[in-house]
């Protein structure tokens, strides 16, 4: 039996149609006479009627879309918008046009005019909640911004119902396409609180699944502040790789999340496939490497365990001459082995200390003490190759500085990229050359390898500096490859000059 | 056969009847010629039960032998001391409602055995069934229980000559909230969505005046008396009362000797109670989410209740909805008037044939099941049989399986609420079968839920593969009687003396003298006492003319000394 049968009525979508033969069939099945009647009777109409209003939202769409365009026109004439105080004026005036339909010579313009008020009405609620989002995004930090939404609830701008589920969406999208660091976890939990997001299940399809992405988000967040911050020395195992973190794995993380919030129960099934269906269209873009940071992480680390070897060659390299003295030559290459595991161990220590200590990973990034602690180290590289070169002429010596300088390769391309390591090859290349040049070759065949060193030296001075600028102006330099391309070949050849000079006069 | 409406309140109650001749309701004055009881109880100094404005006035001067606001209780097991004696909120709403038919058998000189009585509409099943033995206590048949906002919703509709319209009633009463959305078509009056809170409603207003005001004179609650209490408790309603036709008003307050004053605005009411003001926004927007409405939808917005009189709550309304709400109804008697047309519906009266009224359940309906999946252990997830707003009469099915292989019975437990979890839900009541051992999820019960007009709810269960039924006992839980408690309770209250209906006037006139002369202070207290003192010398004397002359005369007095200071 088809709910059109039980209506008694053929198909169509006319309101008005459907509701007087559920008028006249409620009249002979009452609903406490015939409960069981009554409640197929019910929802033949109510089916029938999202039926009829489905049928005719098309046309119903067509007819608004030409009356929004002429509010937004109408719009545009006052210049300012209308205050809040102005919603009870137009209120007051609808329901005394809805008052006066009845009675109206002319019911069809009371009705336009209704409907334009209603438009404008909306426009204004609109308009106020999307000056209040904007503000509340434009806001500098996370407390400020808590600080805000906690206001806007307490204060009477929100009390508007209509303004403020305008304000309730836009927040959601906002925090939903959040790109940034500090994201604004309280301000989500007390938001989320305040419009009861996660203890509803929510009829609209689109708003849950925004709101299952908001969840998944902060959770992922959440759980990539605990695991990767939080608690970086507890093992790999606890670590979890950027990859699950990301687009390709990002299942198993929202099933778990979806589970504590209880969602995995058989009417969201549906909500899971949106939320699946969301971030495989690319709905949400920001949820990639970039706005985890992750590669700022991972350099990080390496750049710790570059410190420690670099710190680990130097201190051998330091002990190298007295090991020779004592004449221990037979013993040498065990003696080095073994300092260089002690080395080792001891910097490794110290790393997790360090680690340990450390509160998080912007902070980390940020904090000045720890780029000088690269440059120290590199300096130190440096001054010991120079001792090193000097000191001893033997092939094994002359092996291991170049090792040394490519360590120095290797720091730049960590510290500064593929950019980095192309400027300190065109560096030597043009200190190459130099000397070529100048026909110093023949003289000291030594020389080529200072000056070498040298370049590199100096250019990772220049990189280091850049340190000290202004955070927008470094980034600024980091940005224009080309600039700092030239900016390295002038201080390459200033200093190769200078040193060369020098070396003659002495 | 009188066809009776009562609206049980938690400050007032009234009751009206339907005249078939003239097709309209009418509210039905009490002994002391007023359409509104005030829902207060009390003992005599004889031990005689005393309801409405002598049991009020009582409030201030015998705070330990009153009791007010008990409908607050209904479907709990808080016992009310009364002198010696202890009493639930059924019995008290029973003693309520005895009185109230007293009046109207006096008014309509027949007997009355049946009437409809309203609730609120977010009222639970615990409350409903508390309300509906409260009727049987008071030895009346309960033939409906319906929606207070619906009840007034039928008093405004019949008012209201337009078809094909939505409205939505706001109903804050005394103690409870509720928001219905309605929609009235071709003779049929439709419930779309309701929502409420049963824990907000005039009351807490005033004592969120009262907290404001000890706040502002730095008392503590606790070195007040309970009488002390009850007095400025009532200057506090009465200045509420007056902040509804006035801008400004005063609170004096005497702690000893010393006078205690507080001007108060319209202003600093909406600034103590922003709390209580903000709780209404949530049963709102909540029934128009589940309407699928928007405020712009609304043809009208319609206020009902005694608190719907404050200025405060009207414009938060307006502000809320951006519409500005319907007033030419009273908000106090609509509700009783619309309790008698439904009865006059129930029986088909001639004159109403043309008006089908359907209601929806206020609550989400359902049991609890394992939590499989559970990744963190919350505990029992709830599952919805019959989801809120439901039109009621409903009746639904669902099936549930056994989670454990050989498992030998199957315990469900019934919940209500909106909440993920069933320890956030209430409990209604639980049933278990036994089922033949098999693996996990081969056996099933079929468990069906029907929710009948007055909303109470009944749950069958059966066992697929033996056919085994049985039904859920939900009376046999905390907050509600069983059959065997009604009928003790019932020979209970059978033997209370009540006080004698004849000479209420006079006890009235007894207590309020009694109350002012409370309040009072020097030449006017001695005043009251020589006046009270003469009064109860005519009334010893039963000479009936000099009785009714004293009266008249004292009625005046105590007139003219309430309006010269209207806070007693």
């Amino acid at each position: 039996m088809n709910y059109w049968t039980i209506l008694e009525i053929s198909p169509t979508n006319d309101q008005k149609v459907v509701k007087a033969a559920y008028s006249r069939l409620l009249k002979q099945i009452r609903p406490d006479q015939d409960p069981d009647g009554y409640q197929r009777l019910r929802e033949a109409f109510d089916w029938a009627r999202s039926q009829c209003k489905r049928m005719t939202a098309e046309p119903h769409n067509q007819n608004n879309s030409t009356v929004t365009t002429e509010s937004t026109e109408s719009r545009h004439s006052p210049p300012e918008r209308p205050s809040p105080s102005t919603h009870r004026d137009i209120a007051k005036q609808m329901a005394h046009n809805l008052r006066e339909r009845d009675g109206s010579v002319d019911a069809d313009a009371a009705t336009a005019q209704a409907v334009h008020l209603r438009q404008e009405q909306e426009q204004t609620a609109h308009d106020e909640a999307s000056a209040l989002a904007s503000h509340l995004f434009n806001l500098p930090s996370a407390d400020a911004k808590l600080a805000y939404f906690e206001s806007l609830i307490e204060g009477t701008r929100l009390l508007h119902l209509k303004t403020r589920s305008y304000f309730e969406v836009m927040l959601a999208n906002g925090l939903c396409s959040y790109r940034g660091v500090d994201m604004p976890y309280a301000l989500v939990q007390s938001a989320a609180t305040e419009f009861r997001w996660f203890d509803e299940q929510h009829s609209d399809p689109d708003k849950r699944a925004k709101l299952g992405y908001l969840a998944a988000r902060l959770n992922t967040y959440r759980h990539y502040y605990n695991h990767l911050i939080l608690q970086p020395s507890q093992g790999r195992g606890e670590e979890l790789p950027a990859s699950k973190l990301l687009l390709g794995n990002y299942r198993p993380r929202y099933f778990e999340f979806m589970r504590f919030l209880g969602l995995h129960n058989r009417p969201t099934r549906v909500f899971t496939r949106q939320f699946a269906h969301a971030v495989d269209s690319d709905m949400c873009p920001e949820l990639d490497t970039d706005s985890f940071h992750w590669w700022r992480v991972q350099l990080e680390k390496t750049r710790f365990s570059v410190i420690h070897i670099v710190v680990a060659l130097a201190v051998q390299f330091f002990l190298m001459p007295w090991t020779t003295s004592v004449s221990l030559e037979t013993y040498q290459p065990y003696l080095t082995l073994s300092l260089w595991g002690v080395t080792s161990v001891a910097v490794w220590a110290l790393d997790r200390l360090y680690h340990r200590y450390r509160q998080s990973l912007a902070q980390r990034w940020n904090s000045l003490k720890e780029k000088r602690s690269t440059n120290v180290a590199i300096s130190i590289a440096f001054v010991l190759s120079v001792y090193c070169y000097r000191h001893t002429s033997t092939l094994e010596m002359q092996e291991l500085t170049l090792a040394l300088v490519a360590f120095a390769l290797l720091l730049g391309f960590l510290r500064f990229g593929v950019q980095g390591l192309l400027l300190l090859i065109w560096a030597s290349a043009i200190y190459s050359f130099s000397f070529v040049l100048l026909g110093f070759e023949e003289q000291n065949p030594h020389l080529g390898g200072y000056a070498l060193i040298l370049g590199f030296v100096s250019v990772n001075v220049c990189l280091a500096l850049m340190d000290y600028l202004p955070e927008r102006v470094s980034d600024f330099i980091a940005k224009k490859g080309f600039t700092i391309f030239l900016f390295g070949t002038l201080v390459s050849f200033v200093t190769s000059f200078a040193y060369l000079k020098l070396i003659t006069l002495i | 056969m009188a066809l009776i409406g009562i609206d049980l309140g938690t400050t007032n109650s009234l009751v009206a009847y339907w005249i078939a001749e003239t097709g309209e309701a009418k509210l039905i004055r009490n002994a002391l010629n007023k359409t509104m009881t005030p829902s207060v109880v009390g003992l005599d100094d004889q031990q005689r039960i005393i309801v409405g404005d002598i049991a009020k006035h009582r409030l201030i001067t015998h705070p330990n032998l009153t009791v007010s606001e008990f409908k607050r209780y209904m479907g709990t097991d808080k016992e009310f001391t009364l002198g010696a004696k202890k009493f639930r909120a059924e019995e008290l709403s029973a003693l309520l409602l005895k009185s109230l038919i007293a009046d109207a058998q006096t008014h309509l000189t027949e007997k009355i055995d049946s009437a409809v009585i309203s609730v609120p509409a977010y009222f639970s099943d615990a409350q409903r069934k508390a309300t509906r033995d409260a009727g049987r206590l008071a030895g009346i048949e309960v033939k409906r229980l319906i929606n207070e906002p619906t009840a007034a919703a039928i008093a405004y509709g019949l008012h209201n000559n337009e078809d094909d319209t939505t409205f939505l009633i706001f109903d804050i009463g005394g103690g409870t909230f509720d928001v219905s959305i309605l929609e009235l078509f071709d003779g049929v009056m439709q419930v779309n969505a309701t929502a409420g809170d049963n824990r907000l409603g005039g009351e807490d207003f005033v004592d969120a005046l009262l907290s404001h005001f000890l706040q502002k004179k730095d008392i503590v609650r606790s070195d007040l008396s309970a009488k002390q209490i009850a007095q400025l408790r009532s200057q506090c309603e009465q200045a509420m009362k007056q902040l509804s036709t006035e801008h400004n008003t005063c609170i004096e307050f005497f702690v000893g000797e010393e006078p205690l004053q507080l001007t108060l605005t319209r202003d600093s009411i909406e600034t103590c109670c922003v709390d209580l003001l903000r709780r209404l926004r949530l049963p709102l927007e909540r029934s128009l989410r589940d309407a699928n409405l928007q405020g712009d939808d609304l043809d009208a917005v319609v206020l009902v209740g005694g608190a719907s009189r404050m200025p405060a709550i009207r414009s938060m309304v307006s502000k809320m909805l951006g519409k500005i709400p319907q007033s030419h109804i009273n908000p106090d008697e609509t509700v009783a008037l619309g309790a008698a047309i439904q009865a006059a519906l129930i029986e088909g009266d001639a004159s109403l044939s043309e008006v089908v009224l359907t209601d929806v359940a206020p609550y989400t309906l359902g049991v609890g099941v394992v939590n499989e999946q559970g990744f963190f252990d919350s505990g029992e997830l709830f599952h919805p049989i019959i989801d809120r707003n439901s039109p009621v009469p409903v009746s639904r099915m669902d099936r549930l399986v056994t989670v454990r292989d050989n498992q030998t019975t199957l315990h469900i437990v019934i919940y209500q609420g909106e909440a993920r979890l069933v320890k956030d839900n209430i409990k209604l009541g639980e049933l278990s079968l036994a089922v033949p051992p098999a693996a996990a999820g081969e056996e099933s019960v079929e468990i069906r839920f029907t929710y009948d007009i007055s909303g109470l709810l009944q749950v069958e269960a059966e066992v697929t593969s033996t056919g085994d039924k049985q039904q859920a006992i939900i009376e046999g839980n905390p907050g509600t009687l069983t059959e065997a408690e009604i009928k003790t309770r019932l020979a209970e209250l059978a033997s209370l003396k009540i006080h004698p209906r004849e000479n209420e006037r006079n006890a009235l006139l007894v207590a309020r003298g009694e109350r002012l002369y409370e309040l009072a202070l020097g030449g006017l207290r001695e005043y009251i006492k020589d006046m009270l003192g003469n009064f109860e010398q005519i009334l010893h004397g039963q000479n009936i003319s000099e009785i009714d002359a004293a009266a008249k005369e004292l009625t005046i007095i105590f007139d003219q000394i309430e309006r010269e200071s209207p806070l007693y």
